[in-house]
């Protein structure tokens, strides 16, 4: 039975000391919190999401899709039941699929709209070029003095073992 | 089927040079490398230098970890030869003019200019409460007016920091902690204003019907 009076927002989130968590708070100004319930794990939060249809949720963008994240290919809406799948196939194949969501096993990524009709996503061009704002950079100064070795490991991220213990830090690389 | 035939496989291969890399290190003949970040930055560090390890040559890293208040007074000590810092540590100092950091400083400025607040009122710079980012910074890297770029004063650490900017200090940014935002699809959200998702998060919206969601849901 339908609830037609009463549409509860029910949030999920990190917990405090997780830093997506503080730069959600920070980035947003927010001293207060209000109520939500904290999970240890994003894949926790993707399936509470999943199964609760009035829930939102904030997360790290390096667990969308409980995969590597790629901002290329950020799908904007995936399922939990099909993590394997390449996300651009599902894109493709199934943008709007009313059976995946009735069966509540789905989530869409939310685009902030930062500027009146320009929604933006957490895409590589979106992050790094300083649009999308819940982002806090990663910074490495080399010293002037610093042995070659130094910016060969720290500026040379391509590698997919550099790329790799990024993600694993739920860091997105810089592309 | 390669190896019975006296054939190394290039994956063979590369797995016995790394192995013999890695030995390398554990025996202590790895070329120093010294790092100081803050204390959740070392597992990276160290991951990325077993990386480099494993593919090029040995390097053993020396990491050194400090609150980010005094991250910049330890890099200038001249110890070490990288510094990871999430946002730039400089800020911190209260200076907030040094063009090396405008680099890490764009992030949200147009977010800081251009919505307005829950009460109407402009947002608060989004670097008052960015940690390591001093309120000022944003706009400072934000503008092509260099007279806007305050000098500090002699002998202060950021006065050092420049001076260490002007002798070749890289500044680099590597990666980003980003924060998705979901929703479950029911909601028919695509776009969420910055407003609304921080009256979402602070509790200050209760009700999905008030950001435009139409009645019917049910929550199970």
């Amino acid at each position: 039975m339908a609830n037609s009076t009463y549409n509860p927002i029910h949030r999920f989130m990190p917990a405090l000391m997780n830093p997506i968590s503080r730069l959600a708070y920070s980035r947003l100004a927010i001293t207060s919190a209000g109520p939500a319930e904290r999970l240890d794990e994003d894949a926790e939060i993707l399936a509470a999401i999943s199964m609760n249809p009035n829930a939102i949720g904030i997360l790290s963008a390096t667990s969308v899709a409980g995969r590597a994240y790629t901002p290329e290919d950020l799908p904007l809406a995936g399922s939990t039941k099909s993590e394997a799948r390449n996300p651009k196939q599902e894109d493709k194949s199934e943008p709007e699929n009313p059976s995946k969501a009735a069966s509540g096993s789905s989530y869409t990524v939310v685009a902030l709209t930062v500027r009146p009709g320009r929604p933006i996503l957490p895409t590589s061009p979106a992050v790094f070029g300083g649009e999308y704002p819940l982002t806090e950079p990663l910074i490495a100064y080399i010293a002037p003095a610093a042995p070659p070795t130094a910016s060969e490991i720290f500026l040379n991220l391509r590698t997919p073992a550099a790329q790799a213990a990024m993600r694993a830090q739920g860091i997105t690389p810089i592309p | 089927m390669a190896e019975t035939l006296g054939r190394i496989t290039p994956i063979a291969d590369a797995q016995t040079k790394a192995q013999e890399r890695l030995a390398l290190l554990r025996a202590g003949k790895g070329e120093p490398l010294t790092v100081c970040g803050q204390g959740s930055l070392y597992y990276l560090a160290r991951d990325l230098t077993l990386a480099f390890t494993r593919s090029t040559r040995p390097v053993e890293l020396k990491y050194e970890p400090e609150t980010t208040d005094r991250l910049a007074t330890l890099f200038l000590a001249g110890r070490h030869s990288v510094l990871l810092s999430w946002g730039p540590p400089i800020g911190t100092l209260g200076w907030p003019g040094l063009r090396g950091d405008a680099r890490a400083c764009w992030y949200g400025t147009e977010w800081a200019a251009g919505a307005a607040g829950p009460t109407g009122q402009p947002n608060p710079p989004r670097s008052t409460a960015a940690p390591g980012v001093a309120p000022s910074v944003a706009a400072t890297a934000a503008s092509s007016d260099p007279n806007l770029v305050p000098t500090p004063k002699p002998g202060s650490l950021a006065a050092q920091w420049q001076e260490l900017e002007r002798s070749g200090l890289k500044t680099y940014t590597i990666g980003a902690h980003v924060a998705a935002v979901i929703v479950n699809p029911k909601t028919g959200k695509t776009a969420l204003t910055p407003n609304e998702l921080r009256m979402i998060l602070a509790g200050q919206v209760r009700d999905w019907r008030a950001l435009g969601v139409p009645d019917g849901q049910l929550y199970i």
